[in-house]
């Protein structure tokens, strides 16, 4: 008796555990597959988030000068940039194909590397939202949110 | 009889003494009036040459600070001689960026903070910007925080080597205002310029005044007043430029009010600015360079 309760409890933990893994793989296929609207996601990024900085519209013409990143990586971009005292910023990009989204998303790491680096001295109050910024890449769109409100950041890009 | 002619002479006693209290009082009033017309005049021709000052701050480009072309706001008539404080630009306009006729294509712009502000506000890519967060005047030969061609990291100069310009705009001040010895920051500020100027032998050198602060950047550190600011433009900048044989630009008059701050509204920590103000900068310097 005691062994069939044994094996009956092994057999509904492995089925659990193979019930969500199937989850979450699955909901990280459908986001790769999802349609997202970059611009309308970034406007609400900066709208909805409690920002400490004046966040202003980055020119689509200066991305490739502030970011690093090639006009001929993405279709569809919005970015929101602080004014340098503080590592604030929104970045959303709709990229051509996915392996175009992965140097975006290798650009952003590179531009959060620097900002802790010029902020380690400058102003180490910024050090914890560049050291967990919020840094998504779902497909071809990658989206990057430096704030003190992750929950909120996550809960918007979806 | 003898009462009547004692009581004549008083009334004629108090006759002429009011006539001659009543001319008194008529000469002071026409007196003070003459004066009063005299000085109108000559207030209005001090706000003319004022105005006049304001306007024409900078040499012109091939020129030296210490040309007789000069206007004598930008003009030292002895070497220890500081620049005048340049009085509160009366209206503040805020062009776009794309209002500002100026690509800076040709130019360089080498600084601190406000500088790489001025870089991520300006809508210009086509100029470059060799700026960091923190260089000073003693870190610029040091620090590699310039991308270079390669890909490779490398300072200030290294990145000059690389390519020519027409115009190179210096700023550096604000992160050494609370130095012991001015005339240290001074002394290696022309070290400096005189580097930029053996990497950049064609260019027009200018060197810009620090921006003012709001009473915000007092909260940073108390040296961030517009007194220190305005001390360090008139008595070590202005000098750098002038010992150097470069053009002092005087940029912070742009951005002051009538206290000699800069506008509360313009930043949000009293020392970095909004995006409307550097286009305020930008503009100042698409028009005097």
């Amino acid at each position: 008796m005691k062994k069939i309760l044994v094996v009956l409890l092994a057999a509904m933990a492995l089925a659990l555990a193979l019930v969500s893994c199937g989850d979450s793989s699955s909901s990280a296929a459908e986001k790769a597959e999802k349609t997202y609207n970059v611009t309308e996601i970034a406007d609400k990024l900066f709208k909805d988030i409690k920002w400490t900085d004046t966040l202003q519209p980055l020119e689509e013409d200066m991305v490739e000068n502030i970011l690093g990143i090639s006009k001929d990586l993405y279709s569809k971009c919005r970015i929101y940039e602080g004014g340098v005292s503080t590592a604030e910023e929104i970045a959303a990009f709709e990229a051509v194909d996915e392996a175009a989204a992965g140097k975006i998303q290798t650009a952003l790491e590179g531009r959060i590397a620097a900002q802790k680096k010029s902020f380690e001295d400058y102003q180490p109050a910024e050090l914890p939202k560049l050291n967990s910024p919020v840094l998504k890449k779902y497909g071809k769109y990658v989206f990057m949110c430096i704030s003190d409100y992750n929950a909120t950041a996550e809960d918007i890009i979806g | 009889m003898e009462h009547e002619k004692v009581k004549k002479r008083s009334n004629g006693v108090k006759a002429v003494t009011g006539l001659t209290c009543l001319l008194m009082l008529g000469f002071v009033i026409v007196w003070a009036g003459i004066r009063t017309f005299q000085g109108f005049k000559s207030s209005g021709s001090e706000d003319s040459s004022a105005a006049a000052a304001v306007t024409t701050t900078v040499p012109p480009a091939e020129t030296a600070v210490s040309s007789t072309e000069a206007p004598a706001v930008t003009t030292a008539p002895e070497a220890t001689q500081p620049a005048p404080i340049t009085p509160q630009t009366p209206e503040m306009k805020f062009p776009t960026s794309d209002e500002i006729d100026d690509d800076f294509s040709d130019a360089v712009f080498i600084g601190n903070s406000r500088t790489l502000g001025l870089k991520m506000n300006c809508g210009k890519p086509l100029a470059t910007f060799l700026a960091s967060t923190g260089l000073n005047v003693q870190k610029i030969w040091e620090a590699k925080d310039m991308t270079l061609s390669n890909g490779d990291s490398g300072t200030v100069f290294d990145a000059l080597k690389e390519k020519q310009y027409k115009r190179v705009f210096l700023m550096f001040g604000i992160n050494e205002i609370g130095w012991p010895y001015l005339t240290v920051f001074q002394e290696m500020y022309e070290q400096v310029i005189k580097e930029v100027r053996k990497l950049q032998p064609n260019a027009v050198i200018y060197v810009q005044s620090v921006l003012p602060v709001s009473s915000k950047a007092l909260s940073i550190n108390a040296v961030y007043t517009t007194e220190n600011i305005d001390a360090l433009n008139s008595e070590h900048i202005y000098n750098a430029a002038k010992n150097t044989g470069t053009v002092y630009l005087d940029v912070n008059s742009a951005l002051r009010d009538v206290t000699g701050a800069l506008p509360e509204e313009a930043s949000t920590d009293g020392i970095h600015l909004v995006k409307k103000y550097y286009l305020v900068w930008l503009d100042y310097l698409a028009k005097n360079t």
